[in-house]
């Protein structure tokens, strides 16, 4: 597991294009997926050190796709940063209880979600 | 059975039970008139023919000796006519006697009658050989006894069905006064019968009329219920009322009227989801690549290309806003608005966003102040909304209010509600456009930006969570708006609102 890379899973392509843009000018190695099948596969082939997950996607809901992370043995420790348009205090609550690292409402500054996202990387080095 | 042969059964029952009583009624009348009359009439005639017959046969017999001893012609013409109307009349009385006794005398009456009219041809027979002294003698001596008998058996017949009409007016009289008797017997029951059947039929009536209105209001109310669920957007189950009147047919309506509301209601949920998704999507990401352009992401940028791609993030920006507030809107006025509630604290919420609006207050030149009034008002509500709302009042009190003038946002509680006020010194708005500003793509003032949805917004925010807003204004001195929202939690939920 490389420290510098980040999977971004997100029915959203032209944000995901953006993040992935801002991601890759920093220096990180960006796997992209649009949808919760794709983006539980990709992180069990590459095993990033970071994911940012949609919540409310087409086919996979993203508290689906955490839980199935979080289910893999290898990725019990991977910084899951889950992002949503809804702020309401209990999806919030519930995110967290499935083990989500921390949770972003949109709509976010890239630069932010970079800060947020290297904030929980520092802090997953140091535990 | 249709309604109005249901109602039209349970009246004609007490019509029915009317109809039979008066029926029985008459039918037990005219029993009781037919009794005794007939008899009393006919012995009457029998005893005026008997009377009669008793002088024709006295009459008859001086006539026949005037015959026999002056041999005149015309008394036996006379004679013999009396004679044939007495034997016509005896005929006849015997038609209207009525005991055994009466019959019997009547007949020997008419025999010796008979033998009377035969002594007279034998006494002819003598006359008219010339023999008038044998024909007298025989006359005296036979004839005139058998008249004395014929008048004693007359007599003793008058007797007889004088009797008869003496006992048949007794009875009559009996029966007089038992028809009385009978007729106040019958007057009682009738009376009693007519108040006995009114009384059930009314009951009855009214059981029935009250099983109509009973079972009509129970669907009816039913139906109110589901129409309320349906108004509510919380109809589930279909109406199951299976009767086959109108009712029934307005339940079955009902229904399908119900599911295709569902269908729609649905529709247009799915329909703003993708609309809002599919707009939104793209801009954000337009906007966002527009900042990062513009913070030198991309590497450094000449002075025109920063311009540009100023104007390029301020229109986006413009844009993605004026969409939210039109996918907002669309979804209050299409009841899809959702809340998501919560208790918190109105005071602390409204003065976050209110420093988050200061710097703009400041680069304005206006000052922006904040008084939270008693009572640490909470609230049940969309802590999101209620701030889409106070940013919406207030940024639009910054837009109309001069530099050196100020805005002023109080809230406060009262018993139920919890008001949030917002007021400025700035431009106020024309009276004849007062009534107006709430209304959509309506400013008062043009070419100072805005969307002309925010006001709208602000309304149908506060209506969805049970509450309204109100503008007090004077132009050139200021506007006064003011958001009621009811605290509680037990807030009917306004139609479409999902909490």
């Amino acid at each position: 597991m490389t420290d510098k890379t980040i999977l971004i899973i997100d029915n959203d392509e032209a944000l995901v294009d953006v993040q992935s843009f801002y991601f890759s000018e920093h220096g990180y190695t960006v796997y992209t997926a649009l949808d919760g099948d794709q983006g539980v596969e990709l992180a069990v082939r590459h095993r990033p050190a970071a994911i940012v997950c949609d919540v409310i996607m087409r086919n996979m809901h993203g508290f689906e796709v955490l839980q199935a992370l979080r289910r893999r043995p290898e990725l019990t420790r991977t910084v899951v940063i889950m992002t949503s348009a809804k702020a309401y205090k209990p999806d919030i609550a519930r995110a967290l209880e499935l083990g989500a690292t921390d949770y972003v409402v949109k709509p976010f500054r890239t630069d932010e979600l970079l800060s947020v996202v290297e904030r929980h990387l520092a802090a997953a080095r140091e535990a | 059975m249709r309604l109005p042969i249901k109602i039209f059964l349970a009246c004609s029952l007490v019509v029915l039970v009317l109809a039979g009583v008066a029926v029985w009624s008459l039918v037990e009348l005219a029993q009781l008139a037919s009794a005794e009359r007939t008899v009393t009439v006919q012995t009457a005639e029998a005893l005026r023919l008997q009377v009669a017959i008793r002088e024709a046969v006295v009459d008859a017999s001086h006539l026949e000796m005037r015959n026999l001893v002056f041999g005149d012609r015309q008394y036996a013409a006379v004679s013999s006519a009396r004679a044939a109307r007495i034997a016509s009349e005896l005929d006849r009385v015997e038609a209207l006697v009525t005991t055994d006794g009466e019959r019997d005398a009547l007949k020997r009456a008419a025999q010796a009658f008979n033998d009377f009219r035969a002594i007279v041809v034998r006494a002819r027979d003598l006359r008219a050989r010339g023999d008038a002294k044998r024909a007298e003698e025989l006359m005296r001596s036979a004839g005139l006894p058998i008249v004395t008998r014929v008048v004693s058996t007359m007599d003793n017949l008058v007797r007889l069905t004088q009797g008869s009409l003496d006992r048949s007016q007794t009875a009559a009289t009996e029966a007089l006064g038992e028809t009385r008797t009978a007729i106040e017997r019958l007057r009682a029951r009738t009376l009693t019968a007519v108040t006995v059947a009114m009384v059930a039929a009314v009951l009855v009536a009214l059981a029935g009329t009250a099983a109509i209105a009973v079972r009509l209001t129970r669907s009816l109310r039913r139906l109110s219920e589901a129409m309320k669920a349906v108004a509510e957007g919380a109809f589930h189950e279909p109406l199951s009322i299976g009767s086959k009147d109108e009712v029934g047919e307005l339940a079955q309506s009902f229904n399908r009227m119900a599911v295709r509301l569902r269908e729609i209601d649905q529709l247009k949920e799915q329909f703003y989801t993708t609309v809002s998704h599919e707009l939104r999507s793209p801009l954000n990401a337009m906007r966002e690549s527009a900042r990062l352009i513009e913070e030198r992401a991309a590497g450094p940028l000449t002075t025109k290309q920063e311009r540009l791609i100023s104007i390029m993030h301020r229109s986006t920006d413009r844009l993605l806003r004026l969409v939210n507030e039109v996918l907002d809107l669309s979804r209050a006025s299409a009841g899809l608005l959702s809340l998501e509630r919560a208790w918190f604290d109105a005071g602390e919420v409204i003065a976050r966003t209110l420093d988050e609006l200061r710097p703009q207050a400041e680069q304005r030149g206006v000052a922006l102040r904040f008084e939270n009034g008693a009572g640490a008002p909470r609230l049940f509500g969309d802590q999101d909304r209620v701030v889409q709302m106070v940013v919406n009042l207030v940024a639009n009190a910054l837009r109309f209010t001069a530099a050196g003038g100020s805005v002023m946002v109080r809230v406060h509680a009262t018993d139920t509600d919890v008001q949030v006020l917002v007021e400025d010194t700035g431009a106020g708005i024309r009276a004849e456009l007062l009534p107006h500003v709430f209304e959509r793509f309506r400013q008062a003032h043009s070419g100072r930006g805005g969307t002309g949805l925010g006001l709208a917004i602000v309304r149908a925010m506060a209506e969805a969570h049970g509450g309204r807003v109100t503008v007090e204004s004077e132009e050139g001195k200021g506007s006064r708006f003011t958001i009621t929202l009811p605290q509680g939690a037990e807030t009917p939920v306004p139609v479409g609102a999902r909490t």
